[in-house]
């Protein structure tokens, strides 16, 4: 039996991170599995038509390459393999993040892994087991410290768990915090990757149904220097630094100032050119050198510093130091006069 | 004893000071605006403090451990597949399964395959220049009309289950362009002969089997 399958081809570029200046180029091929015959699909960047070339028996993988002109090097970015009675699959990843370019989420916060199969024929005796189940696997790989996937080896990735589907229909799968490996489980960055694949068969080995990956990147920490917790300041308030790292990619940070003690949930005034945003594919460091910000802090007594940082997953309180200010001057003297 | 107030403008930019004279006491009022001091309402807004290690640890150890609770699956039964034949199913890089057309600062790539004539004069087109841009192959076949033309096949003719005639290979060899086969407008490889099916290679095997050898004197 021969069929003719829809394609959807959409700009997937963002599987492999593209380094600022490189120009790649997608190409789509539809392979027969007998014949080793290949058809290029002659579509624009986004688009969608039915295949003409049939699928035989034997089944056709069809692949999404990308090419590097310089060094010409072609990396695959998605594949899918499909047969006549091989179950369809799609995979679809979806966080708190809203960046749309690639599912991205941070390492302490949850995901959702929503798995759609279609033509498994569980209940016919007489099926091939590739058409009664399929296998859903989950990969893990770490960027290691400071990478940003653009180099990354993906044959290296680990096998974290897997399991078997024997039901049309969606399916999710939610996962709470990322299990990519790490020894400071704040400070991962890597990938988790979520696929589908077929059974053994006599047709063609066990082959990608459908495939999909979620970036994972690490909590941000900030530490504020040149102002520590209990100090006393006299008259000019000192200049200080915030070493900032690891902010989230789609983030805002900044200071601010509140009179009395550390409390959480306090909206304070910000300090004048504390703030930092960040619109990004990747997590960013920064070094903020603060000085003359004795306009934010109008009285004396107990005062709280605080470094803040919101992200589609809310705001949150990364350091924060208290301090005291006494500016008011004592003169002793005495003032006599003659007449 | 006399204190000297810090004078601060409202802009709060600097200090000015101002001295008192004749024993005077310039005492200032520390508005130490201490929590729950009750003089003025303090904004909140929803936030919480960063999340630690600990934490996260603690929290992956637990998963772990109920994973490895969870009942393993019985191994559905599926043919043995050799690792040889894993290997050749795996997609191959894709520059090695092309053909290169260059001109004048552009590259295309195409199936090996497709390729159904290749004049002598355009022989050094074929091939990758290296300082070129990679562009898709509708492009580069719309700013290369001169030299390139495509002739159109479908399955059966790709798959060499009903070969190209030689009346059609003469026509394509005459062409003094590079000719290149397409199918809806998609370059596609052409096989010059009919994959072998698994049961034509069992009866050839069948056949040499059976075939009595003459013993050599």
């Amino acid at each position: 039996m021969k069929t003719h399958t829809y394609l959807v081809i959409s700009a997937l570029l963002a599987g492999a991170s593209v380094a600022p200046g490189d120009t790649y180029t997608n190409f789509v091929r539809q392979v027969q599995s007998v014949s080793g015959v290949e058809w290029q699909v002659p579509v624009e960047r986004l688009g969608e038509q039915l295949s003409p070339l049939s699928i035989d028996p034997g089944g056709a993988r069809f692949e999404l390459w990308t090419v590097l002109a310089d060094p010409l090097k072609s990396y695959l970015l998605d594949h899918k393999y499909v047969g006549t009675y091989v179950p369809r699959a799609n995979v679809r990843i979806y966080s708190e993040d809203p960046y749309e370019v690639i599912p991205r989420t941070r390492c302490d916060r949850p995901f959702n892994v929503e798995i759609a199969v279609d033509g498994l024929i569980p209940d016919d005796p007489s099926a091939p087991a590739a058409a009664k189940m399929v296998n859903l696997y989950q990969h893990v790989q770490s960027y290691g410290e400071d990478g940003d996937g653009t180099e990354v080896n993906r044959e290296l990735a680990i096998l974290h768990s897997q399991t078997q589907e024997t039901e049309n229909g969606y399916h999710i799968f939610r996962w709470g915090f990322s299990s990519v490996p790490g020894a400071d489980r704040t400070k991962i960055r890597g990938e988790e990757r979520f696929t589908v694949e077929s059974l053994d068969d006599y047709q063609a080995p066990a082959s990608q149904l459908a495939s999909q990956f979620i970036q994972i990147w690490p909590v941000a920490d900030a530490a504020i220097t040149g102002i520590s917790d209990g100090d006393f300041i006299r008259f000019k308030m000192p200049s200080f630094e915030i070493h900032l790292n690891d902010l989230y990619p789609d983030s805002e940070t900044w200071a601010q100032v509140y009179p009395g003690s550390p409390q959480l949930g306090v909206a304070g005034t910000i300090v004048p050119g504390s703030a930092v945003v960040v619109a990004d594919s990747v997590p960013q460091d920064r070094v903020l050198r603060i000085s003359d910000w004795d306009e934010a802090l109008d009285d004396d007594g107990t005062w709280t510093l605080e470094v803040l940082h919101e992200t589609p997953f809310g705001l949150e309180r990364l350091d924060y130091v208290t301090f005291g200010i006494d500016r008011t001057l004592e003169v002793h003297g005495s003032v006599t006069t003659i007449e | 004893m006399e204190q000297v107030q810090l004078d601060r403008s409202r802009t709060g930019i600097s200090p000015e000071h101002k001295l008192m004279k004749k024993n005077t006491i310039i005492s200032m009022l520390a508005l130490c605006a201490v929590a729950g001091a009750g003089e003025k309402p303090i904004p909140s807004v929803p936030m919480s403090e960063r999340t630690s290690h600990d934490t996260l640890a603690s929290r992956f150890v637990k998963r772990q451990e109920s994973m490895k609770a969870q009942a393993v699956k019985p191994k559905p039964k599926v043919p043995e597949i050799s690792d040889a034949r894993r290997e050749e199913w795996k997609p191959v890089n894709l520059l090695e399964r092309s053909e290169f057309l260059s001109y004048r600062g552009q590259t295309t790539l195409v199936p090996k395959g497709a390729l159904l004539n290749v004049p002598a004069r355009y022989a050094d087109r074929v091939r990758f220049s290296k300082g070129t841009k990679i562009i898709r192959w509708p492009e580069f076949l719309r700013g290369n009309l001169s030299w390139i033309s495509t002739y159109e096949v479908n399955r059966r003719q790709a798959e060499a289950e009903v070969p190209l005639t030689e009346e059609e290979l003469e026509s394509i060899r005459k062409n003094p362009q590079v000719v290149v086969a397409t199918m809806s407008g998609g370059p596609i490889t052409v096989l010059r002969k009919a994959p072998e099916t698994a049961a034509q290679t069992a009866a050839v095997d069948a056949k040499t089997e059976a075939t009595p050898t003459t013993p050599v004197k």
